[in-house]
């Protein structure tokens, strides 16, 4: 009879012992995620958005300042001021001003200014 | 006897687990949502473009920018807000204004300043010069160039600089 209460106590100890171990463990991952939530909240920044998200019509990449550049390009008489504009605007390109591919929208707008 | 006892038990242990995963997930929704979207830079970019817009549109400039002689009005330069169409008013009376923009005209030969002007709050400008790591707290500078020809067949390199403030709007 005493033996068969000794076991019973081993047991209930080892069973109280698992679940206070899974609290802890089930604590333990809510701190990490509730961590990894608070992490990525302040890396949000407008204009982020996953490609699946945004469709080409929704998002139009246009770099206005290097549309204008070329419509002053283009628009120039002088073909020896428009080598040196066309010089320096390909420097300020490398240099990263312009947000745009510069030969896309250099062929957009040619095609552009054909069709008028 | 023992064993409803030991029910009940269990049940409060599920429940005190259930109260504990709710707030958790609960508390991972707020401090996700919960910070601020930092949209200082887009609104720069945005001012800068409608001034570039202002400036030179469609391949002319302002009207009210240039005498027929091609000469820069010192009037436009009095006058940018009303002729921009820009309004950088705040709520509050003593709220510094959170915006700056600054517009330089270079010359298209030796890039020499010929003409410009600023509005809004100068003191933002000093943050620009500062590149450090987690300058969350700086305001946000952007400075965008473009050509631009006048009738006259004269070039200019145009500088804009805006800066938005709103520290506080913006960051947590």
């Amino acid at each position: 009879m005493k033996t068969q209460i000794k076991k019973d106590s081993k047991g209930q100890i080892g069973e109280t012992l698992t679940w206070i171990v899974a609290t802890l463990i089930i604590i333990v991952i809510l701190i990490v995620f509730i961590f990894g939530a608070s992490l990525l909240g302040k890396t949000k920044v407008v204009g982020n958005f996953r490609e699946s998200l945004t469709s080409g019509k929704s998002i139009e990449e246009i770099d206005p300042f290097l549309r204008k550049s070329f419509f002053t390009l283009f628009s120039l008489n002088s073909i020896e001021q428009k080598d040196v504009l066309e010089k320096k605007m390909l420097s300020l390109y490398e240099k990263g001003v312009f947000e745009e591919d510069y030969n896309i929208t250099r062929m957009e707008i040619v095609l552009n200014y054909n069709k008028r | 006897m023992v064993y409803k006892k030991g029910e009940k038990l269990i049940s409060v242990y599920w429940f005190t687990i259930l109260v504990i995963v709710a707030v958790g997930i609960v508390l991972m929704v707020n401090s996700y949502y919960g910070n601020s979207y930092d949209v200082r830079e887009v609104e720069a970019e945005i001012l800068s473009e409608k001034v570039a817009n202002c400036i030179y549109f469609g391949g002319k400039v302002h009207p009210l920018l240039l005498t027929p002689q091609g000469v820069f009005r010192e009037d436009f330069r009095d006058n940018f807000m009303e002729r921009c169409s820009l309004n950088f008013d705040v709520q509050s009376e003593f709220t510094p204004i959170p915006y700056y923009v600054g517009v330089q005209f270079l010359t298209f030969e030796d890039s020499r300043t010929f003409f410009k002007f600023s509005v809004g709050n100068n003191n933002y400008k000093s943050d620009c010069e500062i590149k450090l790591g987690g300058s969350e707290k700086l305001a946000k500078c952007v400075e965008k160039e473009f050509y631009m020809k006048t009738s006259s067949e004269k070039i200019y390199l145009v500088k804009i600089l805006s800066i938005v403030g709103k520290t506080n709007e913006n960051t947590n």
